[in-house]
């Protein structure tokens, strides 16, 4: 692996660092999603990790999301499909962040992610993936789903675990508005688990993998149930519904505001693996919209600009 | 009065109703929506004639309550100021929207009306709509309520249909419906359900097992003992005196499936279809439905056939095509045996045994393959019925022109 590197540690408590090769932050590059996969298997098979802790080698922060050029050139392609094969393979190829995160997930060992400084878009859905999550305080930390700032959505579990952890209402402005979440929020939300100093999250992280010898997530254990009771509850036709409302009275956001709802509402009344099949089909939508890649166009553009 | 003619019939395939189901990460109303559009693309309908939409749904709560016929044409892209109503005739709805809206067709309400349902039994399960009828003393117990499996097999029971029976029906059906897939015979009116990026998610009837024989099925436990147990045999006893004990024979593999899908049916006058230079499949010669005994509940349909062909001046000897949903293999034997029916004619490309029953769509699904089947053998006529809940029947007499 080029951008991971795994070292076990006492008790078997394995410890990876995500450290993109010859890049100052982390991205979810198609070699990260490849090596996300490897590692999933991994860490799964080698009977000497009892569990892992995932963290960033870089000191700006955990992992800042998508590869954004690599991203844009998948638009283009996604954008030109028109065919039965060409939507099959678009949609896979769509869906492959998600699928290593879930094999992460699912990979039957603990896993805590250690967060620090920007942990953004596609790398908070890699914590999310995580069973648990602990962040180090600090004035540079900044958590966010920002993927609707962009004309784009969450692809990686980001709508479905959010939903799982914090109900559908609460999900709702973290996921539309894309705006920077402060630590006592994610706190509440269950973004994140722990706030730790930097000198003691690893010994935490480790601490809390001895204490979870198996791992699963809460939307995966039998008889879970959505936190505010999902859409066809008093409270979806009360408070979700009148919120959907309100953000179609909201100008600006269109195709990503309305993908983002679908995928919510249609992902809350389906078990996690096909929610995230489904979340992967509206990224897939959004992601090749005309709207989409002139926002991301306009992003390259600003940054130059600044540049 | 103006004659009902049948334009196109269209349905998805059938998924298995399960969180595992292929269609169970795809909405009613998309399973609904889908259909919708394929009526108006493979005819070049224009929306604005059609007078009426009218959707046969079962459990219309939650995802499918609030008329989802209105909010699926407006998904679908129908002109605004088509119409849609959600209609339940129990396990008949489908076929009842049919009626309805070729009795639209001939009092001169309709132009067009399309006709169907949608029933996705994976997300919006059965019972999700409660009712008095099974609960309320004021009905269950002094019109002597039993579940449908207990009515079943009383219908076993008075007229002597062993397991072996039952069973061997099953096979039959599994058999019939898997030389109609492996023929293609569905292939004119199958819609494959896409999923929410355009891809098809599901082109065949999931629910089908092809491998079925008497000696796998007789492995099957009988599924209603229990409920017999729990009081229902002794309502059924006490409704029929002379019943003695109830053979219980039925079983899931006996039993109509439970499985999501919806269907469509385009239903005009003449005169509106020659505006858009259709071509008619077939008329509707008539349609009526009937109360039978409450208790056993599944008898219906017999008693509205003979009530439909007599009011059209007909006899079972003018119908070439039987199709009669399989809620449970009794009640298709009690039928054949009631009506002296050729069992060659009846069901000849299988039923919900084999391909399930989304209880709001089945009606419409089954009138469709029963017309593709008078196409294929070029026969002329066919009378379509179901059984339904509370003790009733419904059917239609159609004719190919």
């Amino acid at each position: 692996m080029d951008n991971f590197t795994l070292d076990i540690g006492s008790g078997g408590v394995a410890v990876v660092t995500f450290d993109a090769l010859g890049k100052s932050m982390n991205t979810i590059s198609h070699a990260v999603q490849r090596e996300l996969g490897e590692l999933a298997h991994l860490l799964g098979a080698d009977d000497r990790i009892v569990g892992a802790v995932l963290r960033s080698g870089k000191p700006g922060g955990f992992c800042a999301g998508a590869d954004l050029r690599e991203l844009a050139a998948d638009m283009e392609v996604w954008r030109a499909a028109t065919s039965q094969e060409d939507l099959r393979t678009g949609v896979a190829a769509a869906g492959d962040f998600s699928r290593q995160v879930r094999a992460l997930e699912t990979c039957g060992k603990p896993l805590v992610a250690v967060v620090h400084g920007a942990v953004l878009g596609g790398g908070l859905e890699l914590a999310l993936g995580c069973h648990w999550r602990i962040a180090i305080e600090s004035s540079s930390l900044c958590l966010g789903l920002p993927e609707a700032t962009l004309g784009l959505m969450p692809g990686a579990g980001g709508t479905q675990r959010l939903i799982r952890l914090a109900g559908l209402v609460a999900a709702l402005p973290v996921l539309l508005d894309g705006a920077p979440i402060e630590l006592p929020d994610a706190l509440a939300l269950g973004i994140i688990d722990l706030a730790a100093q930097e000198g003691e999250a690893i010994d935490k992280a480790r601490e809390w993998i001895l204490a979870n010898a198996t791992a699963q997530a809460p939307w995966d254990v039998k008889g879970f149930r959505m936190p505010d009771g999902g859409p066809h509850t008093a409270m979806g036709y009360s408070v979700f519904g009148p919120q959907v409302a309100a953000r179609r009275g909201t100008a600006g956001q269109g195709e990503a505001a309305a993908n983002i709802l679908k995928a919510m509402y249609e992902g809350a009344q389906v078990p996690m693996h096909a929610g995230l099949r489904i979340e992967s089909r509206y990224f897939f939508n959004t992601a090749r919209s005309p709207a989409a890649a002139k926002q991301v166009e306009a992003f390259f553009a600003a940054r130059k600009a600044a540049v | 009065m103006t004659e009902a003619y049948i334009y196109d019939a269209v349905r998805t395939p059938r998924g298995k109703g399960r969180p595992d189901g292929a269609l169970h990460e795809m909405t009613a109303l998309s399973l609904a929506t889908q259909v919708l559009e394929a009526v108006r693309d493979r005819n070049g309908l224009d929306t604005a004639l059609v007078d009426d939409v009218i959707l046969g749904c079962v459990m219309p709560v939650g995802e499918q309550g609030s008329d989802i016929a209105r909010i699926a044409a407006l998904v679908a892209g129908y002109d605004r100021q088509v119409p849609g109503v959600q209609i339940n005739r129990f396990c008949a709805s489908g076929l009842e929207a049919c009626n309805m809206a070729a009795a639209k067709v001939a009092s001169g309400e309709a132009r067009f009306a399309v006709a169907g349902g949608v029933e996705s039994m994976s997300r919006v399960p059965l019972g999700a709509d409660g009712g008095a009828m099974m609960v309320d003393p004021t009905f269950a117990f002094d019109h002597y309520y039993a579940p449908q499996g207990i009515g079943a097999d009383m219908i076993a029971t008075l007229h002597g249909f062993s397991r072996a029976d039952v069973d061997g029906y099953a096979v039959q059906s599994q058999e019939r419906a898997a030389a109609a897939w492996s023929e293609g015979r569905f292939a004119g009116s199958i819609v494959p359900v896409k999923d929410q990026a355009g891809v098809v998610l599901l082109d065949h009837d999931e629910h089908m097992r092809p491998q079925t024989d008497l000696q796998s099925l007789g492995a099957l436990k009988p599924a209603f003992v229990k409920m017999g147990a729990a009081g229902f045999d002794a309502v059924a006893k006490a409704r029929y005196p002379d019943l003695g004990e109830i053979s219980h024979v039925h079983h899931g593999g006996n039993s109509s499936g439970i499985v999501d899908g919806a269907a469509g049916v385009l239903i005009g006058s003449k005169e509106a279809g020659a505006s858009l230079g259709l071509k008619p499949r077939a008329r509707i010669l008539g349609g009526a439905s009937i109360g039978s005994e409450p208790t056993i509940m599944l008898t219906g349909p017999e008693f509205v056939t003979r009530k439909l062909l007599d009011r059209l001046g007909m006899t079972t000897a003018d119908i070439d095509l039987f199709e009669l949903n399989e809620a449970f293999a009794a009640v298709v034997l009690r039928y054949i045996q009631a009506l002296e029916i050729d069992p060659a004619i009846i069901n000849v490309n299988g039923g919900a045994i084999a391909m399930g029953h989304p209880l709001g769509a089945t009606g419409a699904m089954i009138l469709g393959t029963v017309l593709d089947e008078l196409e294929r053998t070029d026969k002329e006529t066919a009378l379509v019925n179901l059984c339904v809940g509370a003790g009733m029947g419904t059917a239609t007499v159609i004719a190919r022109v």
